[in-house]
Parts: C-alpha cells; sequence; structure tokens
C-alpha cells in the first residue's frame, strides 16, 4: 500500500482507523478533507459566488458540512441540502460537525430534504456533492437518486467530495445513476474505481489529508478489523475453519496445545492436535476443548504420513513445527508433510522446529499461502544470515527471503517486520515480558483469525 | 487464516494481536506473563483492537 498507489474501501477504512491509533482522529482528517475541497473551489470561484452543498447523512455528507462552513467564512454565498433525516444522523463527528453548521444561521442556508419531493434544480455557481462515499454497494434509493438527478440537471460547476455519488468506488460500476462531476477531490490517493469511470469523474485532484505515513506501515487496529470474520446465526461449526496443528514431542508438550487454544479464542470452530501419542494424551488432559490426534511412537516420523494426509485434507489450514523437536526421523518426516500440504495448496504456517528443519531455504519453495513466523535465530536457520539490528536493512532482509522463498515471512522481534516480497509492514506491539519461552507461540495462534 | 482470509493480511493483524494481547497481560502481572495470560486476552484485542492505543500512547511518553 504505497501512497500513491489507488485504495480500494476497504483499505482506506484501515487507514483512518490506524491514524485514529496513532493520534491523528477521523474528526481532523474530515477536517482537513473538507478544507481541501474548499481550497479547490476557491482556486477556480471567488466570494460572492453561489454554491449548493448536498450532504448525505454518513462521514462523505461529514467532509460536505466542513466544505459549507469554510466557504461561508471565505463569504461564498452557502446553501446546505441534507439528503435525509437530520435525526438519522449517528455517527458522533458528524453530529459535530451538523451541529457546527447548525449553530452558523447567520451565513449558511440549511434545507433538510426527507424526501424527494423536496429537492429540485438549483442556479447556483458551484454544486457541491457529498452525498455518498467509499464502499457503497446496490442501487440508489430515494432521496438520494433524486439528489443525485437534480445535480445533474442543475448547470453549474459540480464537485465530487472523494466519490461521485452512484460510482462504486471499488469496482467503478454505475450504481443506477451517478453524479457527472466536473472535479472530483479524492482523499489521500484514488480510489481503485475512479479510473473505471472516468467519464464521471471529470478532472481528478487527489488532496493530502494528514494520515501519518505510518497508519500504512504499523499494524493497528484498522488491520485487525479488516480480517474479523462476520457470524451469521445460523452459521454451523466448522464454517468458521478447521486447523490442524502438527507439532509436541515427548520433551515438548506446551507448545502446540498453546497454539490450539490461542486459535480457539480467536475465533476458529474447530482446532485438531496432531501429536505423538503420549504427548497427545497429554494435550487432551491440558483443556477438554482440544482434539487430538495420537500418532504411534515417541516423535513425528514417515510412520505417520498416511494419518497425516486424511487430516491434511480434512483441514481448512495447517500449522506445522511447535514443539516438534528436530530428531533426523523428524526432519524427514516434516519435509514430506510439507510436501503434502503444498500439493494441497491450503494455507499453511510454519514454526519453531519446522523452520530448523527445513535448512537454508535457496529457491522459491513456496507460495503466498504459505507463512513463515521465525524468530532471530529462526531466520538465520532459514535465511543463512544473522538479521541486522538496523531496523531499516532488516525490513529489507525479510523482504528479500520472502521474494526468495515465496513465503510470506514474519520476523519476530521488538518491532516485527512482516512481508510478502512486496510489501513490508512492520508491528510494535508487545514487550520484552513476551519472550518467556512458548509466548512466540501465539503469533501462530492469533494468526488463524 | 483458517478461517479463509488473506495470508498476508491475516499475519499482520495476527502480529498486532498477539503482541497487545500480551501488552494487555502486562498490565495486570507485569513483567510475569507466563504464555496462558496472554491467551486470555486475545478476544478483547479482536473485539475491541482500539483498546491499545492508550498502552500505545503511554509507551511514548
Amino acid at each position: 500500500m504505497t501512497p500513491s498507489s489507488p485504495l480500494s474501501s476497504a483499505e482506506a477504512r484501515v487507514l483512518d482507523r490506524n491514524s485514529e491509533y496513532l493520534g491523528v482522529s477521523t474528526l481532523q482528517l474530515m477536517e482537513n478533507a473538507g478544507r481541501s475541497v474548499a481550497d479547490a473551489i476557491s482556486t477556480r470561484f471567488g466570494a460572492g459566488s453561489s454554491v449548493l452543498v448536498y450532504c448525505g447523512v454518513g462521514r462523505n455528507g461529514g467532509d460536505g458540512m466542513v466544505v459549507a462552513r469554510h466557504l461561508a467564512a471565505r463569504k461564498f454565498n452557502v446553501t446546505l441540502r441534507l439528503v435525509g433525516d437530520s435525526r438519522t444522523i449517528t455517527d458522533p463527528i458528524v453530529l459535530q460537525n451538523w451541529l457546527a453548521l447548525k449553530s452558523m444561521s447567520a451565513s449558511v442556508k440549511i434545507e433538510e430534504c426527507r424526501d424527494s419531493s423536496q429537492l429540485s434544480d438549483s442556479d447556483s455557481d458551484v454544486l457541491v456533492d457529498a452525498v455518498l462515499g467509499t464502499g457503497v454497494k446496490g442501487k440508489l434509493r430515494q432521496p438520494i437518486l433524486r439528489a443525485v438527478q437534480v445535480i445533474n440537471s442543475s448547470r453549474g460547476f459540480k464537485v465530487a467530495v472523494d466519490v461521485p455519488t452512484g460510482i462504486d468506488s471499488d469496482m467503478g460500476e454505475v450504481l443506477g445513476e451517478a453524479v457527472r462531476a466536473n472535479l472530483t477531490v479524492t482523499f489521500h490517493a484514488t480510489k481503485t474505481g475512479l479510473m473505471k469511470a472516468a467519464n464521471f469523474c471529470g478532472e481528478v485532484n487527489v488532496a493530502d489529508i494528514g494520515i501519518p505515513p505510518e497508519a500504512a506501515i504499523f499494524a493497528g487496529p484498522g488491520d485487525v478489523e479488516a480480517v474479523r470474520v462476520r457470524r451469521s446465526p445460523d452459521s454451523h461449526k466448522g464454517e468458521f475453519g478447521r486447523l490442524l496443528v502438527i507439532g509436541g514431542s515427548e520433551t515438548f508438550t506446551g507448545a502446540s496445545p498453546l497454539v490450539a487454544l490461542a486459535a480457539y479464542r480467536t475465533g476458529t470452530d474447530l482446532v485438531f492436535v496432531a501429536a505423538p501419542e503420549k504427548t497427545a494424551y497429554a494435550i487432551s488432559a491440558i483443556s477438554p476443548n482440544l482434539i487430538s490426534i495420537k500418532l504411534p511412537g515417541e516423535s513425528l516420523a514417515l510412520a505417520h504420513i498416511r494419518t497425516l494426509r486424511e487430516q491434511i485434507q480434512r483441514a481448512t489450514a495447517i500449522v506445522v513445527g511447535p514443539g516438534l523437536g528436530q530428531s533426523i526421523k523428524t526432519v524427514t518426516a516434516v519435509s514430506r508433510v510439507l510436501e503434502i500440504i503444498r500439493e494441497s495448496r491450503k494455507p499453511l504456517l510454519i514454526d519453531a522446529d519446522a523452520l530448523r528443519c527445513l535448512r537454508v531455504v535457496k529457491k522459491r519453495l513456496f507460495d503466498q499461502s504459505t507463512v513463515l513466523t521465525p524468530h532471530g535465530g529462526e531466520f538465520q536457520a532459514i535465511s543463512g544470515k544473522i538479521p541486522s539490528k538496523d531496523l531499516k536493512v532488516r525490513s529489507s532482509e525479510v523482504k528479500a527471503f520472502a521474494a526468495k522463498s515465496g513465503a510470506i515471512t514474519l520476523l519476530k522481534g521488538s518491532t516485527d517486520v512482516i512481508s510478502d516480497g512486496e510489501r513490508v509492514r512492520l508491528n510494535d506491539t508487545g514487550n520484552p515480558g513476551m519472550t518467556v519461552g512458548g509466548t512466540g507461540m501465539y503469533s501462530l495462534g492469533s494468526w488463524e483469525g | 487464516m483458517a478461517q479463509g482470509v488473506d495470508s498476508f493480511r491475516a499475519a499482520v493483524a495476527g502480529a498486532f494481536i498477539t503482541g497487545a494481547s500480551g501488552d494487555l497481560a502486562k498490565e495486570e502481572f507485569g513483567y510475569h506473563l507466563t504464555p496462558t495470560d496472554l491467551l486470555e486476552h486475545i478476544p478483547k484485542v479482536m473485539n475491541d483492537p482500539m483498546c491499545h492505543k492508550e498502552i500505545h500512547q503511554r509507551n511514548l511518553q
């Protein structure tokens, strides 16, 4: 997600939320957005020009309210038409801007249009479309449809805020009808759908609204919200995943059940742990939530391949590694297991001992359905070199390794580095207390979300 | 990943969740953390990841 590449509505939302987390509120971004549209209008029209701002009741409408306030302050002749019922403004930051405007009775004329019959053409010099923004799906309904029609049939200069209303900002499709703008001022970066809808956008200006670049670099709440899976009341067991964890040995019992329990906590429906039999019994005793698959013997070996193949076929994702140990038998078995999983093309996460079993990776062994989660020492084992202490250098090392191996690589550390070979993201959450043996495992379990 | 999310995005989110859960556990237990302490905080971080903002900002002071 480089600043210049087009954004999907989901990516735009991630940036807003991460920005909020970093200390730049959505209200501040809204202020900058609205002001940038006011600036674009001010360069084309002067004080005394008439401006009619059409606002929806959501955030795009909130941007429009800011435009109206700034233009009123610059002595434009401003009218604001709310398309909808003001009692349905629920977003606190939109409400805050709405109330600010309501108190500007001397400089802004406000019309609340709850019904499409209240909307008619106008002879304003400028029309601002702040009815609907990014992420809108489905055909337009009244009174919004009527608002689009009266904007289009008016003669003035038409400015769309972020996206012309009626354009799906992701796909570029027209949702029944859409505003035909002369100018679209879009925020932070262009949107994926705008290129396809070029006929509706007119000139496209990209306005910087003060999102910190770090919002696209560091993992934040927006990234978590974006991957959360919604559940419907009629969903059934297994619909949210069957995870298979292959791990454990006589020596290390604890690691694989921890991963399994973490996966439950992230919302995975069913978690199976395949482990050598004594370990498997111990795992079942740890928690009644865990279903164990008992492999005869003391450690993972080629004799288990048939059982594991069946389990792999039934799983929606597989974790290999925690607590396996590194006996010669296990190393051989791990490489065969990884082959089988690769053939199945199922999401695979390789951690801990299984990483050491890989040895130095010299060619493209994986694709993007595989994630490797080494700490520094394991990264050295698979890349052949000690990761640099310098974060910039380390980032490029992880990126280069991800590109070479084909796998998404997460190097754990005081700052985690995550790369798919093209993109690099960092994560700064966590603390030194987490370096206790076994804590690193959580990255695994959590990922199953 | 098991729930069908794109692996890169899942990895980025997973890193945040893991660390943030560890930070919430540290609020409770100081540095006397055990792996299971983190586990208990995962649902809170997943439901309300913005709850970590306070810790993030405190760490900067």
